[in-house]
């Protein structure tokens, strides 16, 4: 009888470890899958006002950097502005340009907090829905790319990293060639890309951007670098590394990407691929 | 009522310890310090094995929850809690555990303190890395994340009790 009760004492202890090890693998697992219901991450909740406060205190750190990087961008942009152009001829007035059309807008965001060190690596900004972000969109920096949208909440979202698994990012070389980005999941500084026939020339140094399908990210915006070319064994591939454009451990403003036009493109494509 | 507040102090202390300043800080090599686990170490020793789980899933699920990793935590943390129990039967000092006191260094002293927790932390990040980067990469790559983890994880839990301990005693003097 003693037997026995010790027994089921044993078989109780084994079962709560097994009902909450399965609810804890149940959600690791479950998160790795792209669309899919989130249990509890940084964009929600008591969680996010704890992120609110720790960003109020390391908002200042590299402040000086972050102005200058903003710098340099406005004063590129400027540089692009009707204003900064003279006016050739005096008696013709542009009054819309229908030959452009605004196809990308950017929803810009201040980053809460970040990783480089995990095996999925995310971003915690302050926009969200009510800023008009959606799941998927593509987010970038002033340096270059950085991943998606992969949560989003009323007032923040969750972007996934270009250091994450199953990322696969259409890139591009110089030349046009295209391939399939990937990151090994070891070093904050090395992103592989796959894809890319080892007859064409790479140059180190030679640099990536993106391609510009399926109305994520605008074409050639920077990814990276070559920093290393092998040939892929047993492919008539290179098998290439790249230290991305981006430092990852010093994000501090992020641009979501808004396509104008997604709806359009996706029902086009839709309506032809199945 | 008293034991119960100080346990739940050093769960929140030692979960925003861990998320605000210990994720944050990148060591050469990418590896972690999961500090926090000192909390499964030193509850009392009376404690009933299925309370140790359940308090070991919930302080890693509130890492988690905080540091976007999606149950990784909780799942080596609970893995932690349930070999609790086996390690310090494997450690029984001759004259068996006293009920009174609670497994910190203090206490138990440094030839069972740096056994128990070595082989714990190890468990711990054994479970944790092989979970969070098996379908990626080499079993070297792990392998060295979870020697160089587990050795700064001990060494920073060991340094922290001897650093509590002295404030301890003046306190007492």
């Amino acid at each position: 009888m003693q037997n026995v009760r010790s027994i089921f004492r044993y078989l109780r202890v084994f079962l709560i470890f097994v009902l909450l090890q399965g609810f804890a693998l149940y959600l690791y697992f479950t998160s790795q899958l792209y669309p899919s219901i989130q249990f509890a991450n940084s964009t929600k909740g008591i969680s996010n006002s704890f992120v609110e406060v720790q960003h109020s205190y390391t908002k200042y750190f590299g402040l000086t950097e972050e102005n200058r990087k903003l710098q340099k961008a406005y004063k590129t942009l400027l540089e692009k502005s009707p204003e900064s152009f003279i006016r050739l001829d005096a008696k013709r007035a542009s009054i819309e340009d229908t030959l452009f059309k605004q196809n990308y807008s950017y929803i810009s965001g201040e980053v809460l907090r970040s990783s480089t060190h995990k095996a999925n690596n995310f971003i915690t900004a302050n926009i969200g829905r009510k800023q008009g972000v959606k799941r998927g969109m593509g987010v970038i920096n002033h340096d270059g790319l950085i991943g998606y949208v992969y949560e989003v909440s009323e007032h923040y979202c969750l972007v996934k990293t270009l250091l994450s698994e199953n990322i696969n990012i259409d890139v591009m070389l110089p030349n046009g060639q295209f391939g399939l980005l990937k990151w090994l999941g070891t070093n904050p500084n090395a992103v592989n890309i796959t894809g890319i026939p080892n007859d064409t020339e790479v140059k180190i140094g030679a640099l990536i951007t993106t391609r510009g399908t399926g109305g994520i990210f605008p074409r050639g915006i920077a990814v990276g670098h070559v920093a290393e070319h092998n040939f892929a064994e047993g492919e008539a591939n290179w098998d290439l590394r790249l230290k991305p454009a981006v430092n990852f451990g010093s994000v501090k403003h992020i641009y979501v990407v808004n396509h104008l036009h997604k709806a359009e493109l996706d029902t086009l494509e839709a309506s032809v691929l199945e | 009522m008293r034991i119960i507040l100080k346990y739940l102090l050093w769960f929140v202390g030692l979960v925003a310890m861990q998320t605000f300043v210990l994720d944050n800080l990148v060591l050469p090599g990418g590896f972690i310090i999961a500090f926090y686990t000192l909390f499964i170490f030193i509850l009392p020793f009376n404690t009933p094995n299925n309370v140790l789980m359940i308090i070991g899933f919930a302080l890693g699920l509130s890492i988690d929850a905080l540091a976007d990793t999606y149950g990784l935590n909780a799942s080596a943390a609970l893995t932690l809690a349930a070999i609790r129990p086996r390690l310090f039967r494997w450690f029984e000092p001759a004259i068996g555990y006293n009920e009174i006191q609670t497994p910190s260094l203090s206490q138990m002293g440094w030839n069972w303190c740096i056994k128990v927790y070595s082989l714990g932390i190890l468990a711990f990040y054994t479970w944790y890395y092989m979970l969070g980067f098996l379908r990626i990469s080499g079993i070297w790559f792990i392998g060295s994340k979870i020697l160089l983890s587990s050795v700064s994880t001990v060494l920073v839990i060991l340094l922290a009790q001897v650093l509590f301990r002295r404030k301890a005693k003046k306190n007492e003097l």
